[in-house]
Parts: structure tokens; C-alpha cells; sequence
């Protein structure tokens, strides 16, 4: 197994580095490459990769395919190596920004990886959900295929017994959003972010309909995301 | 004729880093640090939006130290509103940052330094030799995560410190939970402190500037005024009169230097504890002493070692603190306030130093400027000053054959760089 990053905060990787069955995880692997930490053995081809990270460059770009072409499967860690981080961000209609500042630094983007190479599996999140991510490696390495939870964050929530915060007039994106997080932050008495992704089947005309029959503002960037759909 | 050497993708350091020296007839004659790292502009990124959404994009500069990023970032828009909160509420937010710290601090120290002064290349090959040490690591950081998430929702990344307070108030349980995990953090710490206070490690001497808040009663976190080498002190609105960047030609991410001089400056665990380690807990000081450790200290080595006794002096910062929070749970979690025109600037301790947000917001809440001031962006200067020295002085005085490259890989360890955060460029004016 490798690990790498491209551009990110390397906060998919701490969170991984956090879970205390990591040590068990790694007695099972054989871990050949992880810069963070300082792990590189020689080798030719790789059973798993983990790429966490968007492409913001031309070198990651080459460095992702030449992972791709090692590795029997690929995994996209966190928002930014699943959506460029666009989750996140929410410049949803936005792919490159000019800039003009020196040969190195000329134009600005963010991409997720299958843009490039075909991903095998997706663990969404900024950042990955601990428990998640856990479900994904042992299913992997037993060979099983991993399935992201389809439905929507509102559906762990209301499993938690938490009250409703679109009806406190809280800009909350629960119901659009991909669930597999255990819904934390609603949990935690917030607005879901939407920092997983879209759920399955997720009706953004709908949410912007309660939006407007509560009295919440509605964003621009859910137009913008309805047009990604 | 001069020769290059260039330590590449230095390993078990968060982010890219290249490092080149130029050697010419037994002197380096310059050193750079090279940010490697794909851009990120979350500066650039942040103008237009909506004053709420700062502290979320903002903490994802650094996926180590994110918590100070979140609270540091909320800070900064408090002070464009000129919020005021209760002490209680800041209280419950060092909590929320003290578990970020010792959690930054253990991955550092044990997982990244430690293996150079073992004679490892990771943490995977000590584990057959260390395998309790190890053990007993992974356990400390749990605790720390644990502290962070009853108190933050979430451990990396935490989501309850927002504009004008918390999003949630922990319960007396949660605290009661938290006290038990500082304690037991407290007296597992003490069993390892002295794998890295023992370390013999270099003794080289450079005498720098050193930048850090300065406390008045307590050991600094998140407030109060900046001050360079205890001398000068200067209040957080001023510091464009103390800081100034520069950028290089060879790297992506800016450099920093102390406007009046032009001079390289520290910041970080050495930098704090010189200009403030009167304000260190007893049980602290006692280890300083018991390790004949002496400060100010001008050996950047030395950042390790003032980690190390932070780890815990700030897990008896949180103990206190929660000992005061017993029954004293604020019943307002939030203060109401008004969205204004204004400039806000908050600069606070992060794990590897001095850390500036600033951020101009108009009167219908969306950011027209952003600027993010890192320590890892503050050090590099200091870094390349260091590395410069500390290599000539290698090859000058000694027979040895020195592995240049692991010794100056070693130096630049020491100041726990964190290159994903400091490699932003755009500023937006």
C-alpha cells in the first residue's frame, strides 16, 4: 500500500493517522510509501494506493497517473482528492482563475482526481469520517466492494433525535448532502456544510423551495450546483 | 567552484519541502527554502464570501493545526464586530485549541523527530524496538483528540467555535469526561517526556529574533500583545509595522521578515517559552530544571524540547481550566450582534508559532480582503539563516564525513515546519 497526497491540508491523512486501529490496520499491509511518515522502500507495483489531495499542477498530474499506472486499485481520500474541494469552497462554477504573477504561477485550479484517472473508490468528507473510512479499508482489503452511504445526512440526523435547524431559520444543506459522517455537525447544534458531496437523488429545487418558505437566505452557489447535477 | 545540495520531498514534515544549500570552498554561502506545494489560494478564495463561511475555509489551511485556524479565523471576524464574549466561552475555546496543540505537538516530537535521534527512518521501523513507547503515543493523542472533540464536536477539524460564541455548550458530563482524559494524558505524559527531554541533541547556537505573544499572567494562547525577544511589544493591530513580506523567486510560498531590521525572525514553542517561561506551570519548571535546560535559549534545537515541555504545561493549563468550569458552564452561548463594516485581526499561538488573520468585511458581511500570516511562513527566513550556519560550522570544524543533507533535514525537523499551510501566494487587494 502507498499513500500520497497532492494539494491539500493533509487533514484526511491526521484523521487517519488519529484512529486508533490504525496500528492494526497496518499489521495487515504492507505500507511501501507514505511521505508523511518518512516511509519509502523500493517497489514495483501497488495493491492499493490512497491519494488524498486535488491537482493543482501539471507535476501532480503526471505524479497521479504514474500512481495509476502502479496501482491495482485507487482510492480518493477526502473532498479535494473526490471533488477538488469544491464541497467545501462552493465556487462551484468556477474552474480556473488567471493569474498573472510569475512563470510558476500563472492559472489556478483545483481538480479532483478522476478528472485524470479512474478512481476505484470514494471516501468523502472534509475531512474523512474516522468510522467511514474504517467500513471502506476493511471492506477493501476483504476484498468486498465499499459502497458510500447513499442517502442523505438528515437521515442520520434524525436517527440522532436532534431538532430540525432549518426550522430555527438555520441555512443547514442536511438535505442535499451525502450522510456517512453521523451527521456531526448538526450534532454538534450547526448548519451541515454539504462537505461530502451530493447525496443520491438529491433535490436541490426542493431545498431551495424550503429555504424560501422558512425565511432562510438562499445561496447562489445552490443555482450553480443545480446546474452541475 | 561551488556545488549544490539539494535535501528533496524532506520526509515526516507536513507539506513539500526542497531545501538547497549552496557550498563553495567549505561555507554555504546560501540556502532556500523551497515550497514546493501546489498554490493554495484560500485567500483568493475567501473574498466574496459570507462572513460565517471564513472559519470554515480558513482552518482547512493546515489539516495539523486546524483548530487554531478555526478559532483564530473566528476571532479575527469577532474583532471586525467588535464582539466581546465571556471569559467562560474562551475558556471552553482554549480547550478546544489545547487539545489541537498537544495532538500537533505528540505527532511532531515522537512520530517525526524522534526517529532521527534513534537512528530510524519512520516510526514503522521503531515499532519492533518501541512498540510500547508507540503504544503509549498513539494513546496520549486519543486523549488529546478526545479533549478537543467533547468540548470542539470533532476532533480534526472541530465545529462548534462559531462567529459570536459556540454552536453548542458541552454538558457537565462532557467536562467531567474531558477533566478525567487531562488527567490521564497528565500522568502518561510524564512517562515519556523523557525520550525526547533526554535527547542529546546538537548544541549549535544562533542568536536570533524571537516572536511570540507575550502573556501578562499566563502562558500565552490565544490573545494579548506581540512582542520580539521581550523587548519590543507591539498590540495585534499593529503589526503591519513589525512584519513585512517578501516574496523569492524559488518558492511558492512567502517569506517573512521584521520590517525595522529586514532581519529573519523565530516563531514557535523556543520563541514562546524564551519570552515567557516565568508564566510556565511549577511541575514545568521543575522539568526544566531537572533536565538543566536553560532559557531564553538560542539553540533552534532547542524548539523541540520547549514542545516537549509544553506538552505539558498546556495539559495543566486545560486541567485548571476545567477545574474552574466545574458548575460555571456560561448559560448564553452566544452573544447577539450586528454585521458591520470593518476590519478584523486576531493573532494567536498556533502549535508552531505566531499566527496572523486578518480580514476586511463590508456592511453586507462578505469579505473584500483576506490575509493569512503562518508561522511556517514567518520561520523560513530564520530557517535558511540556521541551516546556513549550522552546515558551515559542520564542515569547518570537524573530520567527520557529516551526512549534509540529514543534518540540515534534521535542523529544518526541529522548527516542525508545516509547508501546506504557509505555501499561499495570491494576496487580494
Amino acid at each position: 500500500m502507498g499513500i500520497f497526497s497532492l494539494s491539500s491540508c493533509e487533514g484526511c491523512l491526521v484523521q487517519l493517522l488519529n484512529m486508533e486501529e490504525l496500528l492494526e490496520v497496518l499489521n495487515n499491509v504492507d505500507l511501501v510509501d507514505c511521505r508523511l511518515l518518512g516511509v519509502k522502500k523500493n517497489y514495483e507495483k501497488l495493491n492499493i494506493a490512497i491519494v488524498e489531495g486535488a491537482v493543482m499542477s501539471d507535476e501532480e498530474e503526471r505524479e497521479l497517473k504514474e500512481i495509476r499506472e502502479r496501482a491495482d486499485i485507487l482510492i480518493a481520500l477526502g473532498d479535494c482528492a473526490c471533488n477538488g474541494s469544491k464541497f467545501l469552497v462552493k465556487d462551484f462554477n468556477i474552474n480556473e482563475i488567471k493569474l498573472n504573477l510569475s512563470r510558476r504561477l500563472n492559472v489556478f485550479k483545483s481538480h479532483p482526481l478522476d478528472k485524470f484517472v479512474k478512481v476505484d473508490y470514494y471516501i468523502y468528507g472534509c475531512p474523512i469520517d474516522q468510522e467511514d473510512a474504517l467500513t471502506a479499508f476493511k471492506d477493501i482489503l476483504m476484498g468486498k466492494e465499499y459502497r458510500p452511504v447513499s442517502y442523505n445526512v438528515c437521515a442520520e440526523c434524525i436517527l440522532k433525535e436532534n431538532a430540525c435547524l432549518l426550522d430555527k431559520g438555520i441555512q443547514c444543506l442536511g438535505p442535499i448532502t451525502r450522510g456517512g459522517c453521523r451527521a456531526t455537525c448538526p450534532s454538534a447544534g450547526r448548519e451541515c456544510i454539504g462537505c461530502r458531496g451530493l447525496a443520491e437523488d438529491s433535490n436541490i429545487d426542493s431545498l431551495i423551495e424550503i429555504y424560501k418558505r422558512k425565511g432562510i437566505e438562499v445561496p447562489n452557489y445552490l443555482r450553480d450546483l443545480r446546474g452541475m447535477k | 567552484m561551488s556545488r549544490e545540495v539539494v535535501a528533496e520531498n524532506i520526509s515526516r514534515i507536513e507539506g513539500l519541502l526542497n531545501f538547497t544549500m549552496i557550498i563553495k570552498d567549505h561555507e554555504v554561502i546560501d540556502a532556500r527554502a523551497e515550497a514546493l506545494e501546489g498554490v493554495r489560494l484560500l485567500e483568493r478564495l475567501l473574498v466574496g464570501k459570507k462572513y460565517h463561511e471564513i472559519p470554515e475555509i480558513a482552518s482547512r489551511m493546515c489539516g495539523v493545526c486546524q483548530a487554531i485556524h478555526k478559532v483564530t479565523a473566528v476571532q479575527a471576524v469577532e474583532n471586525a464586530f467588535n464582539i466581546e464574549l465571556p471569559e467562560e466561552i474562551n475558556m471552553l475555546r482554549k480547550l478546544i485549541v489545547i487539545g489541537g496543540h498537544l495532538q500537533s505537538h505528540l505527532l511532531h516530537l515522537y512520530m517525526f523527530v524522534l526517529p532521527d535521534f534513534l537512528g530510524y527512518h519512520s516510526i514503522l521501523e521503531m515499532l519492533p524496538s518501541h512498540a510500547e513507547l508507540i503504544r503509549k503515543v498513539m494513546y496520549l493523542r486519543k486523549l488529546a483528540n478526545v479533549i478537543t472533540e467533547l468540548i470542539g464536536g470533532r476532533a480534526v477539524h472541530p465545529v462548534t467555535p462559531i462567529v459570536g460564541g459556540l454552536s453548542k455548550l458541552p454538558s457537565e458530563n462532557a467536562l467531567r469526561r474531558a477533566l478525567d482524559y487531562a488527567k490521564e494524558f497528565k500522568n502518561t505524559i510524564y512517562t515519556v517526556l523523557e525520550d525526547i527531554l533526554s535527547i542529546d541533541m546538537p548544541s549549535f547556537e544562533r542568536r536570533t529574533n524571537y516572536v511570540s505573544l507575550k502573556g501578562e499572567h499566563e502562558f500565552p494562547l490565544l490573545g494579548g500583545n506581540v512582542s520580539i525577544n521581550s523587548e519590543v511589544i507591539f498590540k495585534p493591530a499593529e503589526y503591519e509595522d513589525y512584519i513585512k513580506f517578501v516574496t523569492v523567486e524559488y518558492s511558492t510560498a512567502r517569506h517573512y521578515v521584521l520590517k525595522k531590521i529586514g532581519r529573519e525572525y523565530m516563531v514557535g514553542a523556543l520563541a514562546r517559552v524564551n519570552n515567557n517561561f516565568k508564566l510556565l506551570s511549577d511541575t514545568t519548571k521543575e522539568l526544566i530544571k531537572t533536565y538543566s535546560l536553560q532559557f531564553p535559549s538560542y539553540r533552534p534545537f532547542d524548539n523541540n524540547k520547549a514542545q516537549a515541555l509544553e506538552l505539558l504545561h498546556f495539559v495543566e493549563e486545560a486541567i485548571y481550566i476545567l477545574e474552574r468550569l466545574k458548575g460555571n458552564i456560561p448559560r448564553k452561548r452566544k452573544a447577539s450582534f450586528k454585521v458591520n463594516e470593518g476590519k478584523g485581526i486576531s493573532i494567536t499561538e498556533a502549535p508552531r508559532g505566531l499566527l496572523i488573520h486578518h480580514y476586511e468585511i463590508n456592511n453586507q458581511g462578505l469579505v473584500e480582503k483576506a490575509n493569512i500570516i503562518t508561522p511556517t511562513a514567518q520561520n523560513y527566513k530564520c530557517m535558511e539563516a540556521d541551516v546556513k550556519d549550522y552546515i558551515t560550522r559542520l564542515i569547518q570544524t570537524s573530520d567527520k564525513k557529516w551526512d549534509i543533507k540529514f543534518e540540515a533535514e534534521k535542523l529544518i525537523r526541529a522548527y516542525d515546519p508545516c509547508v501546506s499551510c504557509s505555501a499561499r501566494f495570491l494576496r487580494q487587494h
